[in-house]
């Protein structure tokens, strides 16, 4: 068989992707030619082999070096069955081509059940396919859980050591300085203008904690008889008035200070 | 509470119910300890509903080491008129790496490329991720190979009831195939740097 030329491009970017690894290259080939692979010279194939390797290169296919391994132990035997015998005296212990072919047959035979294992398998996946089982819950967090073997106490350890890697954070904390005696002037003041004022007014816009302080304001306000109130029903808007008599306000308000 | 379960109707009942709702297989110890049964009873009322169950959409298949429901095969083109089938397509390669860790495991990415004689990343990493395979801890050797599995789901996807129900295969498993290639010495400089995959003492992994 004439290697190179014979084979064509096409054909052969076909069987880069049907042959996987050199050793499902020597089993296809000797297959092909049925061959029994127990007790099939491996010689016999190895023109093919070639052929298939120069294609190879032909094409520019990168070629891992399992083939090329491949391919010397096939040159290998090839010439030793093509050249006479070395004569005992020049034998410098390097195997005979029987062990070396052995051992390859060995690989082989070994590969073909796996294949033919897997065949099996495939059959197997086509039976069962006809079965459908109901899908499990799919769950992702318990899956990658279990495939990472992740609990609590590693999850806990992993965040203290990133706690305690961690820089700590510069930051400044401004306290806001609402003070309870403006308040009560505000309200005073306010009330004072206006005749009267209403307590979400007061509040409009204002935060929590001055929202707070305001109605503590109120309250002192109230206590100490600065200003009135009235309100119509329970958690609705308060209303402030000057209070009864407005003449001894500013004794209250001296005491407070 | 056992008393009652003896009564097989019951015990029958409630075994359906858990299958029914189980998405993974239950072995007959499982069942019997969820039903508070004894085993024996157990083996008979799944008789009954495999029998029960024989002219039905749905059948018990004994799968993956235990039992559970799937839609008859009669039936399977109505399944598929509203499940998409499930990816099949695994390719040979995948098939082979499959069939060398079912047999051989637990088995690390080089026993798996010494018998194919090719890389195995890629089709290790379908095999992960489609869960026919999982890690199964690491080869105390050189290097500490992670080792591979097959799961539960490789089982009830080949439709198995367990590994041993595989043919057997005439390879000696603890042969270590030999993997010093085969090539005069002349040329061994080539391949020093692979070494060999197999270690000489094939010590089982703890894990």
């Amino acid at each position: 068989m004439n290697p190179a030329p014979a084979v064509d491009e096409r054909a052969c970017r076909v069987s880069f992707d049907i042959f996987d690894g050199p050793l499902d290259l020597l089993l296809s080939l000797v297959k092909e030619q049925q061959l029994d692979i127990a007790t099939v010279p491996l010689a016999a194939v190895a023109d093919q082999y070639f052929a298939y390797i120069s294609a190879m290169v032909e094409l520019d296919v990168e070629i891992a070096a399992d083939y090329l391994v491949i391919a010397a132990t096939l040159v290998f035997l090839k010439s030793k069955a093509l050249l006479p015998p070395i004569p005992l005296e020049f034998e410098n212990g390097e195997e005979s081509a029987e062990v070396v072919e052995a051992r390859l047959r060995e690989r082989l035979i070994a590969y073909s059940k796996y294949r033919d294992a897997g065949d099996d398998l495939k059959s197997r996946a086509l039976e069962a396919a006809a079965f459908y089982l109901r899908p499990e819950g799919g769950d992702p967090v318990a899956e990658v859980m279990q495939r990472y073997r992740i609990d609590a106490s590693k999850l806990a350890s992993a965040l203290a050591s990133a706690l305690r890697s961690a820089r700590p954070e510069k930051r400044t904390i401004v306290r806001e300085r609402v003070s309870l005696i403006e308040q009560m002037e505000f309200v005073v003041r306010m009330v004072r203008l206006q005749g009267r004022a209403s307590f979400f007014a007061l509040v409009a816009n204002l935060d929590r904690v001055a929202i707070i302080v305001t109605f503590l304001a109120v309250l002192e306000l109230i206590r100490r008889g600065r200003i009135a109130f009235a309100q119509s029903e329970a958690f609705e808007d308060i209303e402030f008035l000057p209070a009864q008599p407005p003449a001894h306000s500013e004794t209250a308000m001296s005491h407070a200070s | 509470m056992q008393a009652e379960l003896i009564d097989t109707g019951a015990l029958q009942r409630s075994i359906e119910a858990i299958l029914f709702v189980a998405s993974e297989a239950l072995s007959i110890k499982a069942l019997a300890k969820l039903t508070g049964a004894e085993e024996s009873d157990v083996t008979v009322a799944l008789q009954k509903i495999d029998e029960d169950f024989s002219e039905r959409g749905i059948v018990l298949r004994e799968i993956a080491g235990g039992y559970r429901f799937a839609s008859a095969p009669a039936v399977r083109d109505a399944v598929e008129a509203y499940l998409l089938p499930p990816k099949t397509n695994l390719s040979p390669a995948a098939l082979e790496t499959l069939a060398i860790v079912a047999y051989m495991q637990p088995s690390t990415k080089g026993d798996i490329e010494g018998i194919r004689g090719v890389s195995a990343d890629s089709v290790i990493a379908t095999l992960l991720d489609r869960r026919f395979l999982i890690e199964a801890g690491r080869k105390e050797v050189a290097g500490r190979p992670i080792l591979y599995k097959t799961t539960p789901e490789f089982l009830e996807s080949f439709g198995l009831r367990s590994l041993e129900e595989l043919p057997p295969i005439d390879i000696d498993a603890g042969v270590p195939i030999e993997l010093a290639l085969p090539i005069p010495t002349q040329l061994t400089d080539v391949a020093t740097d692979d070494t060999p995959i197999h270690d000489e003492s094939e010590t089982p992994s703890t894990s």
